[in-house]
């Protein structure tokens, strides 16, 4: 943000700046077009009268033709990478980190290039920052939530269904079929309260670790969307840090979502696996498939992918199914 | 008639423990003779007095009701443990089977399952929420689909 005033200080100003050598650039290809044609004219035998005659106008013309279409292919060609940086500048999404214009060549326009490639570092940086904020202020805010609803509200159902119980017990026979019926009502409401927590924190990776909480997630999601998940069990996983498993379950959790939304499978296949130097999480299913439009539950996982430098990948071919593939780098000691 | 059974009750919610205290003394075969608010207490509480049957919470300060049960089972395997949990999740009821537990009560069904659970644990007897049979099924057909495989493989 500070170099947004002025030429960089102690710059030398015209190296620095591509529009004042871009010009330069110009100049000098326009001068020699100018300078080769006026040699031409003064060192060549071809004249000129003073009134044009009819013999010369072709001679001019090819002249004049020579002229310009070298003019415009040395343009041409001087400014092709700004073609490049224009298409490149389209298409940059900073949730994909990976499309960046080579610096090459055609000296001046190379520092232009590089110039936009910064930017777009920054501005990628800035990005993850500012999402990494807002997802760990989301989560704790979730965290806290789902803590003050198990422990306060949970809690005190669970004391009020204990005190109706021994009311219930002692109550004369009219009054019994009631209680029961309230006995109920607090009931499910707990059951509610517990459900309510559950999703906005998943106390079983924090308590149980990542495997369990995604044993528990595919229970779940089997449970409820009716369509059963292979988990293939994973082998020599190493010690994950806590936003790493954090992520995983995150992303996990979405996949599972899309597919019991969108895909119509008969099967999904979880698998979470280690290898040296990384550790790759995959969701596939055979449903419909052909997803084009990445819609917010994607732009999530991309976001949460990127915060811990991960690499998501989304095949989706239609009739083919669809594979979410998170890939996460691991530091070398851990591997 | 054999004497009661003497239980220490673990839960850090100071009106759920008086809510479960109350119910329990209630039963004649029945009797609370320790209480704790968090699972350091309730280690302690085994060690020190007579009891027959821990009831831990799961979710406790300090140490939780599994690292609990895992301490009271190795201190003194005599002792029978239930855990009382909000989580109707297998993965919190596998995990406290490990640690030494012998039955798993939800606390949203304590008021009508608690009792059962005591007399059942004191029988020698597992006592398991109805989700929990399906979870124990569900994952031995796993490990029996997969079994071949492994078989193979090894």
């Amino acid at each position: 943000m500070s170099q947004r005033t002025g030429p960089a200080p102690g710059a030398s100003a015209g190296a620095e700046r591509p529009a004042l050598s871009l010009f330069r650039r110009i100049v000098l290809i326009n001068g020699l077009v100018f300078t080769v044609g006026t040699l031409v004219l003064a060192l060549s035998p071809a004249t000129v009268s003073s009134r044009v005659r009819l013999a010369e106008i072709p001679v001019l013309t090819v002249g004049l033709a020579v002229i310009l279409a070298a003019n415009a292919l040395l343009l041409r060609r001087s400014l092709a990478p700004i073609d490049a940086l224009t298409r490149v500048m389209a298409r940059v999404d900073l949730l994909r980190p990976t499309d960046r214009l080579a610096e090459r060549g055609n000296g001046d326009l190379t520092r232009l290039i590089g110039t936009f490639n910064a930017m777009i570092d920054r501005l990628e940086a800035e990005r993850t920052a500012s999402s990494a904020h807002a997802l760990a202020a989301q989560e704790g805010e979730r965290q806290r939530i789902a803590r003050e609803l198990h422990d306060e509200i949970g809690q005190s159902l669970t004391a009020v269904l204990l005190a109706l119980k021994r009311v219930a017990d002692r109550a004369p026979d009219d009054l019994r079929a009631e209680l029961r019926g309230v006995q109920e009502t607090v009931r499910s409401s707990l059951d509610e309260v517990r459900q309510v927590a559950r999703r906005l924190r998943p106390g079983v990776l924090e308590d149980l670790g990542l495997q369990s909480a995604l044993s528990a997630l595919v229970a779940e999601f089997t449970e409820t969307a009716g369509v059963p998940v292979t988990r293939s069990p994973s082998r020599g996983l190493p010690e994950l840090a806590p936003d790493v498993e954090l992520v995983l379950y995150r992303i996990a959790q979405e996949g599972l979502t899309n597919v019991a939304r969108h895909a119509g499978a008969g099967r999904v296949e979880l698998t979470l696996d280690a290898s040296p130097g990384s550790v790759t999480l995959v969701i596939s299913d055979d449903g419909s498939g052909g997803v084009v439009h990445e819609g917010a539950g994607i732009r999530g996982m991309r976001e949460r992918a990127l915060l811990i430098g991960a690499d998501l990948g989304i095949t989706s071919a239609p009739g083919r199914g669809t594979e979410v593939r998170l890939t996460v780098p691991l530091p070398a000691r851990v591997a | 008639m054999t004497a009661p059974t003497r239980i220490l009750l673990a839960d850090d919610h100071a009106l759920v423990r008086q809510g479960l205290r109350l119910i329990l003394d209630a039963e004649p075969d029945l009797v609370v003779v320790a209480e704790a608010a968090d699972g350091a207490e309730a280690v302690d509480a085994a060690g020190a007095d007579e009891v027959d049957l821990a009831i831990l919470d799961i979710a406790m300060p300090r140490l939780t009701g599994i690292q609990a049960a895992r301490e009271i089972s190795q201190r003194a395997p005599r002792i029978h443990i239930l855990m009382l949990s909000m989580y109707d999740n297998e993965q919190y009821f596998f995990e406290s089977l490990k640690a030494g537990a012998s039955g798993y009560v939800l606390k949203s069904v304590a008021d009508r399952d608690l009792i059962e659970a005591c007399r059942a644990s004191m029988r020698g007897e597992p006592f398991l929420y109805p989700g929990a049979v399906t979870a124990l099924i569900r994952d031995y057909l796993q490990r029996t689909r997969r079994a071949p495989g492994c078989r193979t493989g090894s």
